[in-house]
């Protein structure tokens, strides 16, 4: 019991720093004061190619919130009845495949990045790149969350099934 | 239909209400009504064997097969 407090705890933690997060570059990003990795520039300055990165990122920004809220309800869920209840797996599902469209984009961007590079400087770089490590774990956790909802669903047939033996 | 379960009319040719046999046989009544439902998954052996030993019947009293 007490490691799910915690774990309810830590995500609730993530869950709104990820809001602040996104929250504060939306309400930031119109006053120019941000830069971002890509290219070191003032958001004025920006190409339509910063501001297509830009946007996607965001996007797989959402989808990495959304995960999460969905993590939080199972968790919330798994707090409040016992661990069989029929919607944990639905929530874990859905925060699976959250995680997974947000880290596949987050690949897109490292893509096109890439390319851009490559197109601009005439040159391959092959770097270590601890953020695109990062997604791959990512992806792992959210495929483990599928497997793991499907697991859960079996288990709960086999309780039903065990409950009704007499 | 597959299997279905007899128990209910075995009870009463022998005059015995549910909840006495229920006590008898250390199962509760509520899966006692389970059982004489249909809707029970499954039953134990040790489950079956108590029931037939306080009904002095046979396992083929209480559960038969119907098409």
């Amino acid at each position: 019991m007490k490691k799910q407090i915690i774990f309810k705890i830590l995500i609730d933690l993530l869950f709104f720093a990820l809001c602040i997060g996104f929250l504060s570059t939306l309400f930031v990003m119109p006053f120019g004061l941000t830069m971002i990795a890509q290219e070191s520039k003032e958001v004025y300055d920006w190409s339509i190619f910063s501001w297509a990165i830009f946007i996607l990122s965001l996007i797989a920004y959402i989808f990495l919130i959304i995960g999460i809220k969905q993590l939080r309800s199972a968790a919330k869920n798994m707090l409040q009845t016992n661990s069989f209840d029929d919607n944990i797996p639905k929530f874990l599902k859905r925060s699976g495949n959250n995680l997974i469209l947000s880290s596949l984009l987050n690949y897109l961007i490292f893509i096109i990045t890439f390319f851009k590079q490559l197109g601009l400087e005439n040159k391959l770089n092959i770097t270590f790149d601890n953020n695109f490590l990062l997604q791959m774990i990512v992806t792992i956790v959210g495929l483990f969350f599928i497997i793991q909802s499907n697991i859960l669903i079996r288990a709960a047939e086999f309780k039903h099934e065990n409950d009704l033996t007499i | 239909m597959g299997i279905v379960v007899n128990l209910d009319v075995v009870l009463a040719n022998r005059k015995m209400k549910s909840k006495v046999l229920a006590e008898k046989i250390g199962i509760t009544e509520a899966n006692l009504s389970i059982l004489k439902s249909g809707k029970a998954k499954a039953i134990r052996f040790s489950t079956l064997e108590a029931i037939c030993k306080e009904l002095e019947c046979q396992p083929s009293d209480i559960l038969a097969y119907q098409k």
